[in-house]
């Protein structure tokens, strides 16, 4: 047993389909898996009881209900009863035990339900105890859907909001959300009548059937968002208790299930129908990508049928990690939405990444793991490993080899001329890159290289750096300032690109300053 | 956070001398989770017996075991007679101690004798001694040496409940857990 080291639970082989879309969610110390017609349970809180036969005498015995005390006739252990799977015959019973060990081979349990006609319960234990976590299907208490209602018959979405499990993305019915009673997941009869009843739903004005829920999104226990596919809506409060259903924006939509994340300020981010929206609750949903990439929906190309796109919030690097990725082969496309650089617009800058395609991004979590050394932004891999983020290493990890980053940044096009009609001439270029004090602290870069593009025009220069055309190339003297560290090669344009760039196994680079001399050079002709 | 006391055994009915290769020890078991810093032992001397090292060493069948986890000296020469008093000797960076878990106070001097008061009524270990310098140990349970020991609790407020986070992911048609 170690911190970071997974174990696969056995009994949940083959009962779920990861090729399909799949959630989960954490309520109640258990896991619940929603995963289509697999809706599952890891329960790592209950003890387990299993018997041939939870009703032996039909006319003086019941199964137990949500909430009843079991007592060991023998052992006099004690259990509070959280789920039954059956009425009658053979079952498998879930609870907390509150003292002593239960003899699980032959001993008779007893309790008493709290109602019903018949209150005895008295059933023979038939089954060596089986270690925690337990796996089960997520059916209603004692599967009687006459009292506790019935399941979808399909769920891709699920979170838990003020105690309700919350469920959706039903096939049968897109526009539906499910929530189960307060407090008890296993009870779905939502023609209950008091506060904690069960509910179910649509977003829609009256009359309406409601858009096609992509995403259910609980902001604490204050407001439960619905990411849809043309409109985004809220519940505030609680559905069964004074709660309001509300439109956060009827123009935006949501990509998927996990195209969202919160930062730390509250702020919710999420990837919208013209690219990634930032926005309170309530408020108005703002695209934050609109003027940086306004073609970021088109470039990208995303199909919610064939990528994924997920988010979350690195809280160690105070930023956001917004991850498209193929399902097919693992190939992506991310940005780092540095919150750090944000501006008086409220807009940060985004920097543009692309990992390995084993490294293709399935899944984003920032685990904040009792243990510190694996607290961190966690990335499901397309390859099946668990990646963080390291400062440290220099060359990506793809499994049993390592793969070369490649890293670079571009200036311009820059104007050289010191008016529009003028050109101007490049007379010396001079990187100062990181490190380069002797005896120093910090860490010196490794090489770094430059290219210089110049045209008459500023989508000439652009097209050069595209076909990598370079008027000029070769590499900086590094690390820090370097004396005859300046490049004096010349080159005259109206409009320059710069960049600057490292794509060497096992190297990284950083720089502070880039300083350029232009100098007039005759009117654009 | 300033260290605290945090174990003790202060019950008094007489002492037991060590020096050379006469080693005494006092097991105790952490009441909670902390970073042991310093000792307090009810001390005193006779002659001249040069300087008294104490040590902090894991136990095995209730008997010290391995090496020093954490150890600080103290000029014994600075000691006063009978009947002596509390004196503090510091342990360098000190040592986290595991709630629940046995270790043991080791003290040992360079000369005749340093003399350590003890009584009968810690629950949590007992007396150890060694005649060849920590070599081999005998336990002797009912016999509890004072102490104090002084730490800063490994968390500002004490838990009974360990409360687990693991992680949880799926893939391959798989469900793992973190095996904590």
């Amino acid at each position: 047993m170690a911190a970071g080291t997974m174990k696969e639970l056995a009994a949940a082989d083959g009962d779920i389909d990861t090729s399909d879309q799949l959630n989960m969610f954490e309520a109640f110390q258990k896991v619940f898996v929603v995963n289509g017609a697999n809706l599952k349970i890891a329960d790592f809180v209950n003890h387990k009881l299993s018997t041939a036969d939870i009703r032996p005498n039909d006319t003086t015995n019941i199964a137990p209900l949500k909430g009843t005390i079991l007592t060991g006739g023998t052992s006099n252990a004690t259990m509070v009863v959280d789920y039954c799977n059956a009425t009658n015959g053979a079952a498998l019973v879930y609870g907390y035990v509150t003292s002593g060990t239960f003899d699980e081979a032959a001993e008779v349990v007893t309790g008493t339900n709290a109602s019903g006609t018949i209150t005895a319960v008295s059933f023979t234990l038939d089954a060596v105890p089986v270690a925690k976590p337990h796996w089960y299907d997520w059916t209603v208490m004692n599967n009687d859907t006459s009292t506790y209602g019935t399941m979808p018959n399909k769920a891709y979405l699920g979170c838990l909001y003020r105690g309700r499990c919350v469920l959706s993305g039903n096939p049968e019915y897109p526009y539906q959300w499910y929530m189960t009673r307060q407090a008890n997941p296993f009870d779905i009869a939502y023609a209950a009548n008091d506060a904690q009843s069960p509910v179910a739903g649509g977003n829609s004005d009256a009359g309406e059937i409601g858009d096609i829920i992509r995403a259910v999104i609980p902001y604490k226990d204050d407001y439960l968002i619905f990411g849809c596919a043309t409109s985004m809506w809220y519940i505030a409060g609680d559905p069964a208790e004074g709660g309001s259903l509300n439109e956060l924006d009827l123009t935006v939509g949501m990509f998927g299930a996990n195209s969202w994340c919160f930062d730390g300020a509250g702020t919710m981010y999420f990837w919208g129908t013209n690219g990634i929206y930032s926005t309170t609750i309530p408020g108005t949903p703002k695209c934050i990508s609109q003027f940086s990439l306004p073609a970021i929906v088109g470039d990208e190309g995303a199909d919610p049928s064939t990528h994924r796109i997920t988010m979350a919030y690195d809280r160690s690097r105070a930023g956001l990690l917004i991850s498209i990725t193929l399902l097919a082969d693992g190939s992506n496309s991310n940005y780092f939405y540095d919150l750090r650089t944000v501006d008086k617009t409220g807009v940060g800058g985004f920097f543009p990444e692309v990992y390995p395609e084993e490294c293709g991004p399935y899944s984003l979590f920032y685990y904040a793991a009792n243990d510190t050394a694996y607290r961190d932004l966690l990335v499901g891999c397309r390859d099946g490993y668990i990646r963080k983020f390291s400062n440290s290493s220099k060359d990506d990890d793809i499994g049993d080899t390592n793969e070369t980053i490649s890293s670079h940044v571009v200036f311009g096009p820059i104007p050289a001329g010191s008016d529009p009609f003028k050109k101007g001439k490049l007379t010396k270029l001079e990187c100062v890159t990181a490190g380069g004090r002797s005896n120093g602290s910090q860490l010196d870069t490794d090489a770094a290289s430059y290219k210089v593009f110049a045209d008459d025009s500023a989508e000439g220069v652009l097209e050069k750096i595209y076909a990598d055309i370079p008027s000029i190339a070769g590499t900086l003297k590094t690390p820090g300032r370097q004396r005859g560290g300046s490049i004096r090669k010349k080159v005259s344009a109206a409009f320059l690109g710069i960049k600057l760039f490292n794509s060497t196994a096992t190297q990284t680079w950083g720089f502070e300053q880039l300083l350029i001399v232009l100098k007039d050079f005759g009117r654009i002709k | 956070m300033a260290a605290g006391k945090i174990d003790e055994h202060t019950h008094n009915t007489g002492s037991t001398s060590f020096s050379g290769a006469d080693w005494v020890a006092m097991n105790f078991t952490a009441s909670e989770s902390y970073t042991i810093t310093s000792v307090k032992l009810n001390l005193f001397k006779t002659g001249t017996p040069g300087t008294l090292t104490v040590s902090i060493r894991n136990t095995t069948a209730d008997v010290p075991s391995g090496g020093d986890l954490a150890s600080g000296t103290f000029n014994a020469n600075d000691l006063l007679a009978s009947p002596g008093q509390y004196e503090e000797i510091t342990l360098g960076a000190g040592y986290s101690l595991v709630s629940g878990t046995k270790y043991a106070i080791v003290c040992r001097c360079v000369a005749a004798s340093v003399y350590w008061g003890r009584g009968l009524t810690y629950p949590g270990g007992g007396r150890c001694t060694s005649a060849n310098a920590g070599v081999n140990w005998g336990a002797e349970s009912v016999v509890k040496m004072n102490f104090e020991t002084w730490g800063t609790p490994s968390s500002s407020i004490p838990s009974d409940q360990v409360v687990v986070r693991r992680l949880v992911a799926a893939g391959n048609n798989k469900f793992y857990y973190e095996d904590l």
